[in-house]
Order: C-alpha cells, then sequence, then structure tokens
C-alpha cells in the first residue's frame, strides 16, 4: 500500500529560553518514502527531529507511530523502531566497529555474569554491514576509519535495533565526497525498498532531487509545505525557503577598498592547502562552502588558533611568521568563534568582565583592575551596541543569543581590533537580532582601517553582507566572486 | 590491510618501550645492586609488585573514566584499621576482611556518587573524601597502631603456597579477574564507552550514573584490598600506611599507557607499569639511596613516559586526520 501512513506528527511546538523555533509543526511519513525536510539554518529542522528521537521533550503536540501515541522522551523511540543518526558522529572512536554498532546493548553469552558474546557483536554487525554493501573490518577501531566509512557504521548503528520503520538522517552528507555520496544513496534506496522510511535532513539543494519522494520545507520555525518531488523543482524549494526578501534586513554600504589588511600565500595544514586569500580595508569578505570543507579551521589558523604548516600570512603588509592567538590580538586582530558558549565568553562571568577581556593591557597597564573604568567601558558599548540587559553585573549566559555575540563583539570592539574574524557570526540568533549583529559589521568597517572576515554556512546573509565571497570545498578555495557576480547557484555549484 | 599493521604495530610499541625499560632495569639493577639479584629479593620485589598492581587495577578504571581517585591512599590505610580492629575485638579473620572491603567500597560509593550523581568535580570530590578517609582512620585509630595479633591475617602477609607469597597469588588472581572483567563483561564495555565520551554513552542508553558509582566502588575495594594484605604484612593497622601509594597507583597508570583523557587503555599496561615502579622502588633502596629520593625519581620517569606518548599521540592524531580528510 503506497499511501500507507507510518507516523504522524501533529501540532508540535517548542521554545528554547523564550524564543519559539517551532510553531505547530505537522508532518505524514509514509511507509517507504524518502521525505526530505529542508530549510535555511534554524528554520527547525534539527530541532523537529530531536523532538521525534527523545532527545527534546516538546512543548506540545503529540506523535504516533503505526497509529498508536508515543512519547519518544519516555520510551527509547529506538525500540520502537525510530532511529536517528546526528549530524555530529556519536561513536567512540577507541571502540571497534563492531562494539560501536552494539554500543550498550551487546547480546550477552552469559546473563548472570554479563559475559559479552564478542563473536555474535561481530557477526550479527558483519551481517549489516554487509546488507548496506560496506567492506570494513568489524574489529578496525572506528578512529581509524574515514568519515565515509564512519557515517555507514552510524547508519550501521541505528540499523541494528529490530525493526527499524523510520530512519531519520541529518545532514548526513556534509562531509562526504560525490563517490561517499552516491554511495550512501543506494543505500538509502534499498532501505526505502525494504520499507523503511528514512527522513533526510539537508540544505544541499541538488541532492533532493536525485533523493526525494516528498518535501516538505520549513521556513523559521513553520511548516511551508509539503510537494511531491517530480511535481516541483529547486527555484520553487528555494522560493519556499527564503520567503522574505533576503535583500532589506542587510543594509550595506559599501566602501571602496582599500589597501590590504591579511593575506595569505599558499598557507596549508592538515585540514586544507593552496589558500590565497586577501581583505582589504573597508571589505566584508565571506569564505562560504559546506561544513567540513575546512573553513573553520582556516580562519582558526590565520588567526592562531591552529597551526599553519606551510605558506605565508601577512597582516597589514608584515609577514606574520608563528601565528598565535596571543601575537593576534597584539596585531588587533579579533575572533568571535562559532560555539560562543565554549570559545566565544566567559559565560559565567558577568558583562562587564567580558568586554574588557581582552584589553586589560591597554586600559590597565599598571595590571591593577579599576571597577570604574570597567563600568565606563561597559555602559559605553551596552549603549552603542545596543545590548539587551538590565544590568552590566548581568552574567552572559543569561543573556539570550544575539545579545551574547553583542557581548563578544564588544570585547573585540573595546580591544580597538582592526580586523574581526567571525565564524557564523548569527548562528543560533533570532532574525531581529541578526539584524542589528549586520548593522554593528556596516558601521565597523565603515571605519578607517577595518575589515571583517567571516565564514558562513547561510548564503543569503553571505550574498547580503560581503564584498566578496570565497567557495571553499575539500580544503580548498574553488571561487571566488564579488558581490555583483555571486548568485546562490553559482556557490553551491562550486561547494559541492 | 595498511591500517590493520599500523594498529597492532603501534600497540605493540607502546608496551614495548615499556617491556625494553623493566628488562633494562632488571639487567643494570643486577649487576649494580649487591643483593638485587636473589630470590629472596626477587621475591620481595614480587610481593610489592602485587599490592601495587591491586591498588593500581582500581586506579586504571578510574582513569578509564577520564576520573582520578586521590582518596586511595588513605582508603588503604582505612581498611588496614578496620581490618585489624574487628580482628582485635575476636571476630574471624574474613569477618574482618570483608569489612575492611566493606570501608572502602563505602568510601568508593561516596565517590562514585559525587562524581557521576551530583556532577561533583572527581578532583573535589576524592580530595574531600580523602581527608574524611584520614580522619576517620585517625579517629577510631586514636592516632595509634592497632594490633591485630591474629596467626590467619599473619599468614595472608607472610604465608606462602607453593613456596610463593599467597599476596602474590592474590595480586595475580585480581588481575586474571580485572582483564576478564573489563574486556569481556557488558559492565567493562560501558565502563569503556563512558569513559570515551559520557554523552554518547547515554545516548546509547548506558546508564552512566550507576556506571560511575559502581566502578568507584570497585576502585575503593580495590584500595581496600591491597590495605587488607599490608595489615597482613604487619598483623596491625595504620592511620598511615597508606599515604603517597594514590601516587604510585596513578603514576602506574600513566606509564601502563591509560591516558588521562578517558576510554582507553586497561589493566595490562598497568601490569607492566606496576612491574616498572616495584622494580624502581626496590633498587633505589638496593643501590643505597634513602627512600625519599623515591618521589622525585618517579616524578621524573612520569614526565619522560608521558610526555613521550602525548607526543607520539599528538603525530599519530594529525597523521590520521590527514588521512581522513586529504
Amino acid at each position: 500500500m503506497p499511501d500507507d501512513v507510518v507516523m504522524t506528527i501533529r501540532g508540535v511546538n517548542k521554545s528554547f529560553a523564550g524564543v519559539q523555533v517551532l510553531f505547530d509543526a505537522d508532518m505524514d511519513i509514509k511507509r517507504g518514502e524518502v521525505h526530505v525536510l529542508v530549510g535555511e539554518n534554524g528554520a527547525g529542522k534539527s530541532t523537529l527531529m530531536k523532538i521525534i528521537s527523545g532527545v527534546f521533550e516538546k512543548d506540545s503536540g503529540e506523535i504516533t507511530l503505526d497509529g498508536k501515541v508515543i512519547n519518544p522522551c519516555k520510551i527509547d523511540p529506538r525500540k520502537l523502531g525510530v532511529s536517528i543518526i546526528h549530524q555530529e558522529f556519536n561513536l567512540l572512536n577507541y571502540r571497534t566497529v563492531g562494539q560501536n554498532i552494539f554500543l550498550g546493548r551487546e547480546p550477552l553469552k552469559n546473563k548472570i555474569l554479563g559475559i559479552v558474546d564478542e563473536a555474535e557483536v561481530n557477526r550479527k554487525s558483519k551481517e549489516i554491514l554487509d546488507f548496506l554493501g560496506m567492506d570494513v573490518d568489524v574489529d578496525e577501531k572506528v578512529g581509524t576509519l574515514g568519515v565515509a566509512q564512519q557515517q555507514m557504521v552510524e547508519v550501521a548503528k541505528a540499523l541494528s535495533y529490530e525493526n527499524t520503520k523510520v530512519l531519520i538522517m541529518d545532514e548526513p552528507t556534509a562531509a562526504l565526497t560525490n563517490r561517499e555520496i552516491t554511495r550512501l544513496f543506494e543505500m538509502i534506496f534499498k532501505l526505502r525498498d525494504e520499507g523503511v522510511s528514512v527522513i533526510y535532513i539537508s540544505h544541499r539543494l541538488e541532492e533532493i532531487r536525485q533523493i526525494a519522494d516528498r518535501i516538505t520545507v520549513l521556513r523559521d520555525g513553520i511548516m511551508v509545505k509539503t510537494l511531491k518531488a517530480d511535481e516541483t523543482d529547486i527555484d520553487e524549494i528555494i522560493k519556499l525557503m527564503v520567503g522574505r526578501e533576503i535583500k532589506d534586513q542587510y543594509n550595506r554600504d559599501f566602501n571602496e577598498p582599500g589597501e590590504e589588511l591579511i593575506s595569505t600565500e599558499n598557507i596549508a595544514s592538515y585540514r586544507f592547502k593552496d589558500i590565497n586569500i586577501n581583505l582589504k580595508q573597508g571589505e566584508i569578505v565571506g569564505i562560504s562552502g559546506l561544513v567540513g570543507a575546512g573553513r573553520t579551521e582556516l580562519v582558526k589558523s590565520i588567526f592562531g588558533g591552529e597551526k599553519v604548516e606551510s605558506g605565508k600570512v601577512k597582516i597589514f603588509g608584515k609577514e606574520y611568521k608563528k601565528t598565535s592567538a596571543v601575537a593576534s590580538t597584539r596585531l588587533k586582530l579579533g575572533f568571535i568563534p562559532e560555539d560562543r558558549k565554549v570559545e566565544g565568553a566567559a559565560i559565567d562571568r558577568p558583562l562587564r568582565q567580558n568586554v574588557i577581556q581582552a584589553s586589560l593591557r591597554r586600559l590597565f597597564p599598571a595590571g591593577i583592575l579599576s571597577s570604574r573604568v570597567e563600568k565606563k567601558y561597559s555602559e559605553k558599548y551596552v549603549q552603542e551596541l545596543n545590548i539587551r540587559t538590565t544590568s552590566i553585573n548581568k552574567p552572559v549566559y543569561l543573556l539570550s543569543g544575539g545579545n551574547q555575540q553583542k557581548v563578544i563583539v564588544a570585547k573585540w570592539l573595546c580591544a580597538e581590533c582592526n580586523v574581526i574574524i567571525f565564524d557564523e557570526p548569527t548562528r543560533g540568533i533570532d532574525v531581529g537580532a541578526k539584524a542589528e549583529i549586520y548593522s554593528i559589521m556596516n558601521d565597523f568597517v565603515k571605519q578607517p582601517n577595518k575589515g571583517i572576515l567571516m565564514v558562513s554556512s547561510d548564503l543569503p546573509e553571505l550574498l547580503g553582507v560581503c564584498d566578496r565571497i570565497y567557495v571553499m570545498k575539500d580544503g580548498k578555495i574553488t571561487a571566488e566572486f564579488t558581490r555583483e557576480e555571486a548568485t546562490q547557484e553559482k556557490i553551491l555549484a562550486v561547494s559541492v | 590491510m595498511k591500517i590493520g599493521n599500523l594498529k597492532l604495530g603501534q600497540q605493540l610499541k607502546d608496551s614495548l618501550g615499556l617491556y625494553i625499560a623493566i628488562i633494562a632495569l632488571f639487567i643494570f639493577l643486577s649487576f649494580q645492586a649487591e643483593g638485587f639479584f636473589s630470590w629472596f629479593n626477587i621475591h620481595n620485589v614480587l610481593r610489592d609488585f602485587s599490592i601495587l598492581l591491586i591498588i593500581s587495577c582500581g586506579m586504571t578504571i578510574a582513569i578509564m573514566l577520564g576520573k582520578i581517585d586521590i582518596s586511595a591512599g588513605s582508603v588503604m590505610s582505612l581498611s588496614t584499621i578496620v581490618t585489624s580492629l574487628i580482628i582485635a575485638w575476636g571476630m574471624p579473620v574474613f569477618v574482618g576482611i570483608l569489612g575492611g572491603l566493606a570501608a572502602g567500597a563505602a568510601v568508593g560509593f561516596i565517590n562514585g556518587y559525587l562524581i557521576g550523581v551530583q556532577k561533583l568535580n572527581h578532583f573535589v570530590a576524592t580530595f574531600a573524601t580523602l581527608s574524611i578517609a584520614r580522619g576517620v582512620s585517625l579517629v577510631i585509630s586514636r592516632g595509634d597502631i592497632i594490633h591485630a595479633r591474629s596467626r590467619d591475617l599473619m599468614w595472608i602477609g607472610t604465608g606462602r603456597i607453593l613456596n610463593i607469597f599467597v599476596i602474590i597469588w592474590v595480586g595475580m588472581i585480581v588481575f586474571a579477574l580485572m582483564y576478564f572483567f573489563l574486556r569481556k563483561t557488558s559492565f567493562g564495555y560501558k565502563i569503556y564507552s563512558t569513559g570515551g565520551s559520557e554523552s554518547i554513552a547515554e545516548l546509547s542508553g548506558i546508564k552512566t550514573k550507576k556506571v560511575y558509582v559502581i566502578s568507584f566502588m570497585i576502585v575503593g575495594a580495590m584500595a581496600a584490598l591491597a590495605g587488607v594484605l599490608i595489615s597482613g604484612m604487619t598483623n596491625s593497622g595504620n592511620a598511615t600506611v597508606g599515604d603517597g601509594f594514590e601516587f604510585n597507583a596513578i603514576a602506574i597508570v600513566l606509564i601502563g599507557g591509560t591516558p588521562f583523557d578517558g576510554g582507553r587503555g586497561g589493566v595490562v599496561g598497568t601490569f607492566a607499569g606496576a612491574l616498572f615502579i616495584a622494580l624502581l622502588r626496590n633498587g633505589i633502596s638496593m643501590l643505597g639511596f634513602t627512600p625519599s629520593w623515591q618521589f622525585a625519581i618517579i616524578g621524573v620517569v612520569i614526565l619522560v613516559v608521558v610526555s613521550m606518548s602525548v607526543l607520539l599521540n599528538e603525530r599519530r592524531k594529525r597523521e590520521e586526520m590527514r588521512r581522513v580528510w586529504q
């Protein structure tokens, strides 16, 4: 029966810290279909899937499986036949393939003593891997496998539960090469033909046509539409995904670029090579590419957080020999990482301390802090950047994502940086605050001698904000576009 | 397969270095230290080794979980006191031994509860219980040595089976059981998984709180067992006899190749580590140094061995990344 519905989602709502990220989500999954879920970053795709798999509790709504209401937070949904493969791997590098597949529920030889039946673990694992057409030694440690093979181990792990009915894959191709993707797709078709429903999350639009039976588009937490794959095209999907006019929230005043602030000559590390990029005064330069292309590692290396193994980095025309974060801050470079909570801010500390954190030497040359100076600067930036907080004494973790980001920007402004490197400047920030961040970025580069280098996965953002965009793929720059040349389609074409 | 060879070669290389060091040290001491190369001395080294091995097997579990138990030494003292006291009251020896082990497991339970359930920092938690266990030992012993005056207890410490010290037999049995426990049982698998990544283990349905509590109970019981054997050697309990043993145990585990980041390693490396440290301790005194030199020398050894393994590991990691990404 082709129209047999295996899973329904009705009226699911979810908010985090007062920000609603899902609004009355409705979805039907048919038996043996590949259902693709698309949407921009932050549209709520992953949140919805995490609710189905029991990682997050929903605020309201109902999920049924085979007609029965289920609560994924109470009963492990994998036992009911719903498995998820998260975007980030959940594998133990020092355990073998077989041990990872049966992690936490190894078959036992002797129940009382709890002796694991290793032969059975390996036999069953081999069976699943063979079914998937995968040639991997079950005794191999997972850490020694390539990313693609690790991805396959994740699939095998998800399938090792008895009678999987629904398999959710969150961005499974993010780190795979084209050949590996083809292999993965063959496997997905095989599963589909066996009657397994696959929910496939992606923002690689060109894949969708190859694989989808149906497509659901999410935008800002709302289910926009479900389409049949053979009755639609990419243009329609993009239109539904983007919805709003993208240009207006950016307001960039483009300036005539000045002298070079940063340039690299053939720099390379274990994660990228032959990188030649530059940033000029007054510019915002973006680096686009898929997750795993090496973008974060590149900007981190320029800042000095990771090692540059060969090639030259020049800052303000001078060769910068040993990159290090300490030297970079002295050279007036600032870095705003993707993960604010771990690398960006001291989130347990009050706002006022975060603001002055990178300028201690400048503000307090004698090494003795002054609470008056601290107050003066933090109040100044709270006002200038419009940071919404009740007090400068509030710890940063109590602020919303957008305001946390502003505090980190304030830190580098206070340090009188000339170049700020942003990694995903607006990830996890709501739409209103995004526009404010963009205007802060715009104001920053309007001043003399300033520039911004940014990494982003959000294409409309790159197109709206940047003077130039570099595209990275598999550790190499594949293209450079000026603002006039760049389009989503052109960038995607060289990213994949 | 190329990768397979690399893995095996790496494993061999890791422990091979340590065994070469052990053999070199053994040969050096045989020539340089008078009285070293005799059955009497070597037998004593092996007894010392067995006690170190037992407490270090426990410590291996803590470190495989990415944690550390600095209370192990004072738990050892506590167990000598409890065991001797119970026996001094006229109870049978096995009751005394069970009492000592139970005291160790109880402290371990508190450690596991604080670390696994209350999510206290492991260093802070065991730092506190170190002090508590020491305090309790001093209070119940009133700072004195407690004489058990028991032939049976004495037999455990000094008796022999087939002309080999009972302690050595106990050490070998514990080692074999521990190896089997970690490598072959589902609970052992759970320790590796939880140590590898607590969040991944939880996502896979492992009750990590339970893993922590039970594991630390085993760590405590192992320290207590070492204490029972020590009280057998002296036929008494002493509130400070275990001091410094936690240091040796941590050193042994690290030298044996179980790294602090958790999720890997095991008691096989610990076996070699304990052998090395036992030889070194004996050698230091046989060469005529005061035992005070021990700490400094062992410290240097830890630095050398651990920095070498860190360097090798870093290099291997980069190579792996390069292979994965390019």
